[in-house]
């Protein structure tokens, strides 16, 4: 008896009633006993297949339907499983009979490898990025919105269906990668490494084509963003099917403990990328009066602090020798990342809504470790500097590890402990400077016209190209300021200013001037950006609208306080 | 518990696009159990207000409250309690009927028996049971906009707002739309609809609202509106006898104006209520005259519409 999963009534199914005659032979039965124990697993498993279907992201399991419904995955399929035979019967046919002792694995694993990466590397993020941007274009966008699935059930449905794809694609080829194992020059871990760099590629690009399809809802500006994603693709491409060719050239390149320091460092800088990036994506699919920015805020500081871990322990296995040559590049990657975001974060509301302020820190304790993840345009900029400072402080610490901070001597390799420890003061004053100009200057604009997150980072980018680049042109427009060397005028400029400080090509004279002017401007704009901060961390805690309270109430009543004492008791009726 | 709050509140809306101040402090209430037409000119404002109580898009002042829950802070919440059929078709390809319906419901939540026990309910009151597992590109525009009710009710919401459902249909698919909202709003759901076919709407509507140029000239029902515009109605009388005495006679009365005597009809322009009318039939019989019909002619919601608005555009 089969349960009907939809009305729950008993009905027969394939199973056929035993009459006595047919339980007369013992074969019979035995087939039928086998069928019957057959169904009864079926009806067992069933509803278990029910609960975890239930469980499932409805826009997976609406994709996956989709999906394999759809003409684009059969081609791709077939085109996959033929790509396949021919390189099998190809290879073997040119290999011959000298496949018993060749070592023809390693060409093999590339061949399989191309037919593989290709879609993994275009199809799969493509359709992801289509499966998004469809949504805008066939008017289903509101309707999802509209619907009560979370921002992140919209990323992990989209992302989950790049995902089953990508296994569909791997299970094609899977045992022609065991093949090529067998055709020896290729070991596991070499495969592995190969699988697992086609995986995270797809899988990382799928993410950043679900990004650009939510970034924007214009519909020109969709169009423009396919076409860099598509040359984007093409050039991941590219780059992993060289890396595998690089890889499956070396050796026993694995054994070596620096590869697996690389790979592990790699790995790190992937998963904190990632987590970054999904993040941003479910927050651009977030309503807008949600907090948006906190929890990226969180993933900026844990990449930082991999990060630094990672150049941290380097140099401590070191004993920090090398930590003045690590300083200024270290430097420059943190100087760059931190501008970047902070262009982004100083172009937050300042307004924050009511919703955002009903979880905002109470506690006087909680604002001063918290304020700086609270959404805002100035908490944005201090946290950035925040950050900044503490790579400078650890730097820092390092060289003084190193033998002092203020040690001019060069014994090793340049720069000089005093270098890099003015490099690092100078670079965060610089980037305080020009994020302060720039959360000014959109304060301003403010006032006439509305200034998207898109908005404050153009305008912090034309501001740093101005800087650097306006110096240099009237240096060498002006006849009477036309000089190859660094004059004082170059004072904004960043590169030049931070670049010849490492080549101690800058004057006794003009060290000092940039050492004192450049932090005192930078102080003065953390000072007025800091009266801004002032303001934002004024706005108070709101409590929860009477009704969401009574709604929370309904949803999860307390639980019934019970009798603590006999008189407390009810009486008997 | 009884809610003490209207189900639909739209307060202070205001809602600019540039220069153009598409929404204009709108503010309206919609209680359980009530069909309120929303009606005005193209670009008048209509779905912008909808879209912002559906939180698709935010005002820049003024809140919208579904349930009690504002749009602006409580959007998930509103979500849970609000279907919205918006005046386009939003399709997926390769998808059937009972498989888009079965994904939004999954959308809201809906698990096991619950989501099979709403996906049959929405088939049967969309009647689409014949079609479901025909696939949804192929479906006619009336069986289109059915899926779309039946995808706008699949998680029971409190509260529907129905953008242009009645667009594009043919006259027997707008009737069966309209038995299908009334019941509904039967069911205790406040609807929010908008609509140009003026006379489908008067028929399934408890009250309406006249927006023009963002801006809402009316609320009320049609009558309250009517009188509201033009305080004074038009009554008709059909005598036994010829007329024109009954007009003569009524010259010198108060209330009355614009006589017109057509054989045994009169009909004239009466400023009272309806007590007014009362007392004034009563005269008429206490003077000897046998009148067999004493209608009070009823404005159409197009004649107010009309009326109230100015045919402005922004």
């Amino acid at each position: 008896m089969w349960q009907c999963g939809a009305c729950g009534k008993g009905q027969v199914g394939f199973v056929p009633t035993l009459s006595p005659r047919k339980l007369r032979k013992p074969a019979r039965l035995t087939k039928l006993t086998m069928l019957n124990t057959v169904a009864k697993t079926f009806t067992a498993i069933d509803p278990w297949l029910e609960w975890l279907g239930d469980r499932l992201n409805p826009l997976l399991v609406k994709e996956t339907r989709q999906a394999l419904k759809s003409r684009q995955f059969t081609l791709w399929f077939v085109l996959m499983l033929i790509a396949s035979w021919l390189i099998t019967i190809g290879g073997v046919a040119i290999i011959g009979p000298s496949i018993s002792f060749v070592s023809a694995g390693g060409y093999l694993l590339l061949a399989y490898f191309f037919a593989l990466a290709v879609p993994l590397v275009i199809v799969v993020p493509f359709t992801a990025y289509r499966s998004l941007a469809a949504e805008l274009e066939d008017n289903t966008r509101d309707l999802l919105e509209v619907s009560t699935l979370s921002p992140y059930q919209i990323i992990n449905g989209k992302l989950g269906s790049a995902v089953v794809q990508m296994l569909v694609y791997l299970s094609v080829l899977a045992p022609c990668l065991a093949f090529t194992y067998l055709l020896r020059g290729v070991d596991l871990p070499t495969i592995a490494l190969l699988l697992s760099m086609a995986v995270c590629s797809s899988l990382a690009l799928s993410l950043i084509g679900l990004l650009f399809a939510a970034v924007t809802r214009q519909r020109y500006a969709q169009v423009v963003l396919s076409i860099i994603l598509a040359g984007a693709l093409f050039l991941a491409l590219w780059g992993l099917l060289m890396s595998a060719w690089a890889i499956t050239n070396y050796g026993a390149w694995f054994a070596a403990d620096e590869t697996k320091i690389v790979i592990a460092a790699i790995s790190s800088a992937f998963i904190t990328t990632f987590a970054l990036l999904y993040l941003t994506a479910v927050k651009l699919v977030t309503f807008a009066s949600a907090n948006r920015s906190t929890a990226l805020r969180w993933a900026m500081v844990a990449q930082q602090a991999a990060f630094l871990a990672w150049v941290g322990g380097i140099l401590a296995a070191d004993n920090f020798s090398d930590v003045n040559q690590a300083a200024p590049g270290c430097g420059i990657v943190a100087g760059i990342y931190w501008l970047v975001m902070g262009s982004l974060l100083t172009g937050e509301s300042p307004t924050l809504s009511r919703r955002v302020r009903r979880d905002l820190p109470q506690s006087t304790l909680g604002r001063m470790l918290l304020g700086l993840f609270s959404p805002g345009p100035a908490s944005g900029y201090l946290f950035v500097i925040a950050n900044l400072l503490t790579v400078a402080v650890l730097f820092l610490i390092g060289l003084s590890l190193r033998g002092g901070i203020f040690n001019s001597s060069v014994t090793g390799p340049r720069p000089s402990n005093v270098s890099a420890a003015t490099f690092l003061l100078l670079g965060l004053s610089y980037v305080a400077i020009y994020l302060g100009i720039g959360k000014l200057l959109i304060s301003a604009a403010r006032r006439v016209a509305i200034v998207t997150m898109l908005g404050s980072f153009l305008i912090h980018v034309l501001l740093v190209l101005a800087s650097c680049g306006v110096p240099v042109l009237l240096q060498q427009s002006i006849s009477w300021l036309r000089s190859p060397n660094y004059t004082y005028l170059q004072l904004p400029n960043a590169a030049w200013t931070l670049s010849d400080l490492l080549d101690d090509d800058l004057t006794s004279l003009q060290w000092m001037t940039a050492v004192l002017i450049v932090p005192a401007v930078a102080a003065c704009m953390f000072l007025v950006n800091l009266l801004f901060a002032a303001r934002e961390a004024d706005q108070q805690r709101v409590a929860a609208p009477e009704r969401v309270v009574q709604d929370d109430l309904e949803l999860a009543p307390p639980p019934e306080l019970k009798p603590q004492n006999p008189w407390e008791e009810p009486e008997p009726a | 518990m009884k809610a003490t709050h209207p189900q639909i509140e739209l307060r202070n809306l205001h809602r600019w696009f540039g220069s153009t101040h598409a929404v204009n402090d709108i503010s309206f209430e919609v209680a359980a159990g009530e069909v309120f037409g929303y009606i005005g000119p193209n670009g008048a404002g209509k779905t912008t207000s909808m879209r912002i109580l559906s939180t698709l898009d935010e005002p820049h002042s003024g809140d919208a409250f579904v349930d009690g829950f504002s749009v602006l802070e409580d959007p998930d919440r509103v979500r849970s309690r609000l279907g919205f059929m918006p005046d386009y078709y939003g399709a997926y390809q390769d998808v059937n009927v009972r498989e888009y319906l079965d994904f939004f419901a999954r959308a809201y939540g809906l698990r096991g028996g619950e989501r099979k026990r709403a996906i049959e309910f929405a088939m049967d009151f969309t009647e689409l049971h014949p079609l479901a597992t025909k696939p949804i590109d192929g479906l006619s525009k009336g069986m289109k906009q059915r899926l779309c009710l039946g995808r706008t009710m699949i998680h029971d919401p409190s509260v529907m707002v129905l953008d242009e459902p009645a667009a594009g249909l043919d006259p027997r698919a707008r009737i069966e739309l309209r038995e299908m909202i009334r019941r509904l709003a039967d069911l205790g759901k406040a609807i929010l609809i908008s609509s140009h076919i003026l006379t489908e709407l008067a028929e399934m509507v408890d009250k309406i609202g006249i927006i023009e140029q963002g801006r809402l000239l009316a609320v009320g029902s049609v009558a309250e509106i009517s009188a509201r515009v033009t305080p004074d109605s038009i009554v008709r009388i059909r005598l036994l006898e010829e007329a024109q005495s009954l007009a003569k006679w009524l010259e010198s009365h108060d209330h009355v104006a614009d006589l017109e005597a057509n054989g045994a009809q009169l009909k004239f322009r009466h400023a009272g209520g309806e007590a007014e009318q009362a007392e004034l039939l009563a005269k008429i019989i206490a003077a000897g005259f046998r009148p067999v019909e004493f209608a009070t002619q009823t404005k159409s919601l197009e004649d107010v519409f009309l009326q109230v608005t100015k045919g402005r555009v922004q």
